[in-house]
């Protein structure tokens, strides 16, 4: 059962992973990455630790993702065109290689856990308990970090974004040429 | 309150010049909001700030704090010092930048603070964790300023340039931190050495994972061939901001990258490590040197030269060990100074929001403006590494170190790379004195703040030349004998 699980979750994780990549259009790219969580979420909970999988649903497809959604809505972004600057000799080299990492990194994998059995989780130490203990005390300082870094980030984007007043186009577009 | 929770007073006095920085910082943006008419004045609180995080520095305790995830040792207050000397020259220039460029706002002090104080922690973070994080606060504040002059085209480029390449390259650093976590067991530095040399784990990820992590540190380094944003986001960036970008975040990431490195060329995955450095800094050396000398713009020529001085700087680590601290120590003050003051005095020649900054537009202009002149021939003259300058003393640890572990082909490469280095910083020279006025300035009105950070940048290039036992002595002091 638990194997049907996987197998199951594990297939569907991986094809809409490809999916993100492969698909023109970006709505649909999006939503198959709302699939690709939902399946790792699912084998999060396999793993023993069903609170990560509840925040990894809540936070990554619940906001994060409808947000994608919501920018891509609101910016009207059609079909990915085209662009004739793909040859076909780079999308077959970008496949061979992307194919002999994923090998390499496959048989690194392989070679070094084929014949050892992941241990579980302890389940005391993902509770909401352990977990909270862990980031409150051991992990104070990242935690804190988090909150100044997206402070930041808030700061930065704001600046950026904010039009003021004495905002008006003085400079003009770089021109390809005037680069040497 | 539930003791478990509370934190140490000790914690949080040993955080105190990160805390200072962090909250100038978020009480300069209050200020932008509530009293914006104080604006002349946010600089130079943020200066007054930079200067106090640095005399909380010299005198806080070392030992690790918050259950090991940093630690403060002298070494660390060394390298700290030297990021808040580059933060406070590159916010001595910005007042007159930003005046005219209509910019004059408390997010340009507020960001570059909480730059400062990211840069401090990942100076100072013996885990992994901790490091990732404090990387990205300082690459999220320096991603917003590269772009900080939103009218220019140039300057949003800049910005989106580094940045989309930034997140490519924080994934590496994530990758890599997964795989040395899923191998060792441990995100501590000190874990993951006992881990190694206990030989747990498979060697080949534990590779791939130092490896990823290490490319990550090279691109902020921006080492050859991770080298490709640097001349762009300098050439778009405000020149002040740049003072601090290409001099700043290069410090704190040299000393995550020495202690990487001194962590897995110790252990059992160590063994090609070296060459690896090696030919990183053999590369950047001479690339970087030759793609300088054929720019025509000024801070597109400093960026590639940028690029081979952290060639130059990667050679001590071709032979790791606690013995590369010291000349790694002294070149960053050197390049921190000679390379700041370069920008400062572009940053005040180059006035217009215009994007290009030809070499060739400073004819005659050592006359004209005879102090800034002198200062940046004396940073350019520093640059090539000619004596009586600091980074004349920064290359003859850094080739002395070589020799004297057995790898004189690297000096010899770095002395062949610091004579075409020459012809580049001369360059500049020869169109400042030797050459007829071509054109003359326009609006170019040095202020008070870039022409101090200028001086003392120039003069501190001199002055460690001609005394270097003054730059050699605080180093040997702060760094472990090697």
């Amino acid at each position: 059962m638990e194997l049907a699980v996987f197998v199951l979750f594990g297939l569907a994780a991986l094809v809409s992973a490809a999916l993100v990549v492969a698909h023109r259009n970006p709505v649909y790219a999006t939503m198959s990455l709302v699939v690709t969580l939902v399946s790792t979420a699912v084998l999060f909970v396999l793993l023993g630790s069903p609170f990560l999988a509840a925040l990894q649903i809540l936070l990554y497809t619940g906001a994060i993702l409808v947000l994608f959604l919501f920018v891509i809505m609101l910016l009207n972004i059609g079909r990915e065109r085209s662009s004739g600057a793909r040859s076909p000799a780079q999308t077959w080299s970008a496949v061979i290689l992307a194919l002999l990492l994923a090998g390499s990194l496959g048989r690194l994998v392989w070679d070094a856990h084929k014949d050892s059995e992941a241990p579980p989780l302890d389940a005391t130490f993902v509770s909401l308990r352990g977990l909270s203990e862990q980031l409150f005390s051991s992990y104070l300082l990242p935690f804190e970090l988090i909150g100044l870094l997206l402070l930041v980030a808030v700061v930065a984007a704001s600046w950026l974004a904010r039009r003021h007043e004495e905002d008006e186009p003085e400079v003009a577009a770089p021109s390809p040429e005037d680069r040497p | 309150m539930n003791p478990l929770f509370a934190v140490p007073t000790a914690d949080l006095a040993s955080l105190a010049p990160e805390l200072l920085l962090t909250a100038a910082a978020t009480v300069l943006l209050l200020l932008e909001a509530f009293a914006p008419a104080l604006r002349r004045a946010f600089v130079p609180a943020g200066l007054a700030a930079t200067i106090g995080a640095a005399w909380l520095l010299t005198g806080s305790d070392s030992g690790p704090a918050f259950h090991g995830l940093v630690e403060s040792s002298p070494l660390t207050r060394a390298f700290s010092l030297t990021v808040l000397l580059a933060t406070a020259l590159g916010l001595l220039a910005a007042p007159g930048y930003l005046r005219r460029a209509r910019l004059l706002a408390g997010e340009y002090p507020a960001l570059i603070l909480w730059c400062a104080a990211g840069l401090l922690i990942l100076i100072r973070s013996t885990e992994l964790l901790t490091l990732f994080l404090a990387l990205e606060l300082f690459s999220v504040a320096l991603y917003a300023l590269a772009a900080f002059h939103r009218r220019s085209a140039r300057s949003a480029e800049a910005g989106l340039k580094y940045f989309l390449m930034g997140a490519f390259v924080s994934s590496f650093l994530l990758y890599g931190v997964a795989l040395l976590f899923g191998e060792t067991g441990s995100t501590r530095l000190d874990g993951i050495a006992a881990a190694l040399a206990a030989g747990n784990g498979s060697p080949g990820l534990l590779l791939l994972g130092s490896l990823l992590v290490a490319t990550a540190f090279a691109f902020k380094l921006s080492l050859v061939p991770f080298h490709a944003w640097a001349p762009d986001v300098y050439q778009g960036a405000p020149s002040p901001f740049v003072a601090f970008l290409s001099v700043a975040p290069k410090v704190a990431s040299a000393v995550v990258l020495v202690r990487l490195v001194t962590l897995f060329a110790d252990s059992p995955i160590g063994g090609r490590w070296p060459d690896v450095i090696a030919l990183l800094a053999v590369v950047s050396m001479l690339a970087g040197n030759l793609f300088a000398l054929v720019q025509r713009d000024i801070k597109r020529m400093l960026a590639y030269s940028g690029v081979a001085h952290m060639g130059y700087l990667m050679i001590p680590l071709a032979s790791p060990g606690n013995a590369a601290w010291r000349p790694v120590l002294v070149y960053l003050v050197a390049y921190a100074l000679m390379n700041a003051g370069a920008f400062v005095v572009v940053s005040m020649l180059y006035p217009s929001s215009d994007d290009q900054h030809p070499i060739a537009g400073l004819s005659g202009w050592g006359y004209r403006f005879p102090a800034l002149g002198i200062c940046l021939t004396v940073c350019m003259v520093s640059l090539g590494g000619i004596p009586p300058t600091a980074g004349f003393i920064g290359k003859y640890l850094v080739f002395l170190h070589a020799i004297q572990h057995q790898q004189l082909y690297l000096a010899l490469v770095g002395i062949a790379a610091s004579l075409i280095s020459v012809v580049v910083y001369l360059r500049v020279v020869y169109m400042l004195y030797m050459k007829p006025e071509i054109a003359a300035p326009q609006d170019v009105a040095p202020d008070f703040g870039g022409q101090v950070a200028a001086v003392v940048a120039a003069a501190g290039s001199l002055l460690l030349g001609l005394w270097p036992a003054l730059l050699i002595d605080w180093a040997v002091a702060s760094l472990p004998v090697g």
